[in-house]
């Protein structure tokens, strides 16, 4: 019995030692320690991107020759026993349950060998970030009026004129409003006064830009007449800037004044022909200081008084404001930062006429007793605005935009690119061939 | 009944003590395998984090200061490219050269065609100390070799006119249709130092990656040269190069005198490695760079005219390169007996496209684990291989 016992207990560890020793087979010394292969994928690929070939060629069509290096390139440098399958997929978008779907393949073999590992790579190209500007007024205004004058004179936009300005104007101010209007000459200035829509756009809360420096067109007619736009007992044309302010108020403009001091002449090449403005320039009648002054009386709904004791501060090296440099960056404008400013307005203004200042673009300094700004958007308490930037000249336009958008403040909204059309899917599977 | 049990027994005994040994070589297999799988992981992941980390300073391949934490990718890149700067400051493991006149040892990092990347030894970090930094200091071994993918082979093939065969392969397959940008550099003998110009062009690879260089009207035959070569395709690039010199007995070495400051001297051959001849050598050097879309740029230096001379008695001169930037520095030298010559030292490994090879010897080690990564060094497509072995205990060799 104790025989069988022993037998049986000898034949069962010979067939369990067997057994083990049968079945204890371990994996091939090469998978003991094999290569990082999905490393060495994705370093391939970003190899391959270094100088950004790869994000073109995945974009291009797959009858396109770059396909062709992008094989040669892969086969270069993978080592001899790497076989590879790149696979470019499209990222799907919309209601879809399919997220890729493959539009291009490459392969030096229709296997991928003993041992295989796949690194994906993202990659995105021809791809615009922009952004789409809000648009100022809303439902309520939004009108830029240009004014391009065919008949008018500049003056302190020395090497400019004032079509030149105003189309430049035009390019940085146009798409952050609901419709531009280019007046093209004082008959059609005179209609819009006389609130006449040119096309058919909203008159009322619009901005009007004057480009032609200190001086300010003059529709000829009603607007030159006596008590209206002409001052007979002072001999000048004053009335019709003191009008002017009374039309910024009625209509709730923002009056723009691109350099200098404002409202300093008129201008009408046909009225004024024989006249010019004490420099030469034809075209143009000098109103002097009271230009301004009449202008703020109006906007403040004052009595006309002709007055030519206004003033402006003395030349003076000017900086922008904090709050101006962060718009700076908002809008991507950048007028240099320190600017020469020869027609500073005086701070008492604010006081005299019931104004604010509503934005602040260079800092204020003080001469003597007096305070004042080279650049700032005024706001009359009741309605209208005036933009006043008394630098010296040459004018920078940038500066004006800057002043407008630093006021109305127009949101600035992203676009970004849809991923299904600047993004697309790398996949690169790569495999060891060889015996284990 | 005794002789049946003691039989049985014995066999019994012996039956037990054949499945103990068998389960006992089972294990120790078992034990080894883990031992290989895991000095495989530990090498993969040491050779991304060398590959994936600029170090600390990041900007430590440009200045004099030694790292505290190895990495040696580029710090402008977040993906795979090396800095070349840190890669010029590993430590050569030829023989370092010695410079008389500064005292001074040089790690001496070559392509073997006798143009070098010598560095003055204390500038450079040595295998222990990066070892610690790595923290395999007393546990694992490593060697880290860095070979241009792309292999560029120039061949003169006429001398007037001048004509070059030029073969590119790469690790797998030739690089086929790829394009040749390329720069004969020319030395012209007439005035008292030498001058040179560039001539520069392009070319295209057939199926087999080769192609033909013709310089129609340049007699090269008793003149020195050297043509400098990128080849590539979209995403890959290779370089190459070819020299010439008339003047077989002297050279001008240049010297990496401060890594800082980019300043190098230029030495003469009489000096380190102990020529006959001690001509005094007139010289002309320029800097050249390499754009990203591998356009030449010859960059004049100042004090780029000049005399090198052998002996104690003279002194060095030093030239001042960009030293942020990669380039080649171009040194054309002439005798006095209007025999020729051109040294060529890259700044950063890249534009030579010089082969690294960094740390210990893996050879008579048991077992060796390696890994490779692609990588990139001043546009130059290069591979990454990483071999490492285990410094401690069981069935490691020679412990």
């Amino acid at each position: 019995m104790m025989r069988t016992v022993e037998t049986i207990l000898v034949v069962m560890l010979l067939i369990a030692a067997l057994t083990t020793s049968l079945f204890a087979t371990w994996p091939s010394l090469r998978n003991a320690s094999s290569q990082d292969l999905r490393r060495i994928a994705l370093t391939t690929l970003e190899t391959l991107d270094a100088d950004n070939s790869l994000s073109e060629t995945v974009f291009k069509p797959s009858n396109d020759s770059a396909w062709d290096d992008l094989q040669i390139a892969l086969a270069s440098c993978l080592p001899p026993n790497v076989v590879y399958n790149l696979t470019v997929y499209q990222i799907l978008n919309g209601s879809s349950t399919e997220l890729y779907s493959p539009i291009n393949s490459i392969s030096n073999s229709k296997g991928l060998g003993e041992s295989t590992d796949t690194a994906s790579y993202l990659v995105t190209y021809n791809a615009t970030f922009s952004k789409t500007p809000g648009k100022i007024g809303g439902t309520y205004g939004g009108t830029l009026y240009m004014l391009n004058c065919s008949d008018a004179s500049g003056w302190w936009i020395t090497g400019y004129t004032g079509q030149s300005l105003a189309q430049d104007l035009l390019n940085l101010l146009s798409q952050y409003f609901q419709k531009t209007v280019v007046v093209q000459n004082t008959t059609q200035l005179g209609q819009i006064l006389n609130r006449t829509a040119l096309q058919n756009e909203t008159l009322q809360n619009a901005v009007v830009c004057n480009v032609f420096g200190e001086v300010v067109p003059i529709p000829q007619g009603y607007y030159t007449s006596a008590n209206v736009g002409y001052d007979p007992i002072n001999s000048s044309y004053a009335r019709y800037c003191y009008t002017l302010g009374q039309k910024v108020r009625e209509y709730n403009w923002t009056w723009v004044s691109i350099v200098g001091w404002p409202l300093y002449y008129v201008s009408n090449t046909a009225y004024f022909a024989s006249t010019q403005n004490t420099y030469g320039i034809y075209g143009v009648n000098r109103v002097g200081q009271a230009g301004r002054t009449a202008f703020l009386q109006g906007l403040d709904n004052q009595p006309y008084y002709y007055n030519t004791t206004s003033g402006v501060g003395p030349g003076r090296v000017v900086n922008l404001t904090s709050e101006a440099q962060d718009y700076c960056n908002y809008y991507g404008l950048y007028p240099n930062p320190s600017q020469t400013a020869s027609r500073s307005m005086p701070l008492s203004v604010v006081n005299d006429y019931n104004l604010t200042i509503a934005f602040q673009m260079f800092d204020t300094y003080v001469d003597g007793s007096s305070s004042y700004v080279s650049g700032a958007l005024f706001s009359n308490s009741v309605s209208g605005s005036l933009l006043a930037l008394g630098l010296t000249r040459t004018p920078d336009v940038r500066l004006t935009a800057l002043g407008l958008l630093g006021y109305y403040k127009p949101s600035l909204y992203p676009i970004e690119p849809t991923t299904s059309s600047s993004s697309r899917l790398v996949i690169l599977s790569v495999g060891r061939m060889g015996g284990t | 009944m005794t002789i049946d049990h003691l039989v049985s027994t014995t066999i019994l005994v012996a039956v037990i003590l054949i499945f103990v040994g068998l389960a006992n070589q089972t294990l120790q297999s078992a034990i080894i395998y883990q031992r290989h799988a895991n000095l495989a992981t530990r090498c993969s992941s040491l050779l991304d984090s060398i590959l994936l980390s600029s170090g600390v300073p990041s900007y430590w391949g440009t200045n004099n200061s030694a790292p505290t934490v190895f990495g040696l990718q580029d710090p402008e890149s977040l993906k795979n490219e090396l800095s070349s700067f840190s890669l010029m400051r590993l430590r050569s493991g030829t023989e370092p050269v010695y410079y008389s006149k500064t005292g001074s040892y040089y790690s001496n990092t070559t392509i073997g065609s006798g143009d070098s990347l010598l560095e003055p030894l204390a500038e450079t970090v040595n295998y222990t100390a990066v070892s610690e930094l790595l923290g395999t200091n007393g546990t694992y071994g490593f060697q880290l070799t860095l070979t241009p993918t792309i292999a560029v082979s120039i061949l003169k093939v006429q001398s007037n006119p001048l004509k070059f065969s030029i073969n590119v392969q790469g690790t797998g397959s030739p690089l086929s249709n790829g394009i040749v940008d390329y720069c004969l550099i020319i030395i012209d003998v007439q005035g008292s130092y030498p001058a040179y110009s560039l001539n520069c062009g392009t070319a295209s690879l057939d199926n087999l990656g080769s192609a033909l260089l013709n310089f129609s009207g340049i007699d090269g035959s008793s003149r020195s040269f050297a043509l400098l070569a990128y080849a590539h395709l979209p995403g890959l690039v290779g370089m190459g190069y070819y020299k010439q010199v008339t003047d077989h007995e002297n050279s001008v070495i240049p010297l990496v005198f401060d890594v800082e400051d980019g300043e190098v001297i230029l030495a003469h051959s009489y000096d380190i490695d102990g020529r006959s001849d001690a001509t005094a050598l007139a010289y002309n050097a320029t800097f050249v760079s390499v754009s990203e879309d591998l356009a030449f740029t010859d960059n004049p230096l100042q004090n780029s005219i000049g005399m090198v001379y052998s002996g104690g008695g003279s002194p060095y001169g030093i030239l001042t390169i960009s030293k942020d930037t990669s380039g080649i520095l171009v040194a054309a030298y002439k005798k006095s007996d209007g025999t020729t010559g051109i040294t060529l030292m890259p700044w950063g490994i890249g534009p030579l496209a010089f082969p690294i090879t960094f740390g210990g010897s893996p050879t008579g080690k048991e077992w060796v684990s390696t890994d490779m990564r692609q990588a990139v060094v001043d546009n130059v497509g290069y591979q990454v291989v990483l071999s490492m072995w285990s410094l401690e205990g069981y069935e490691v060799t020679g412990q």
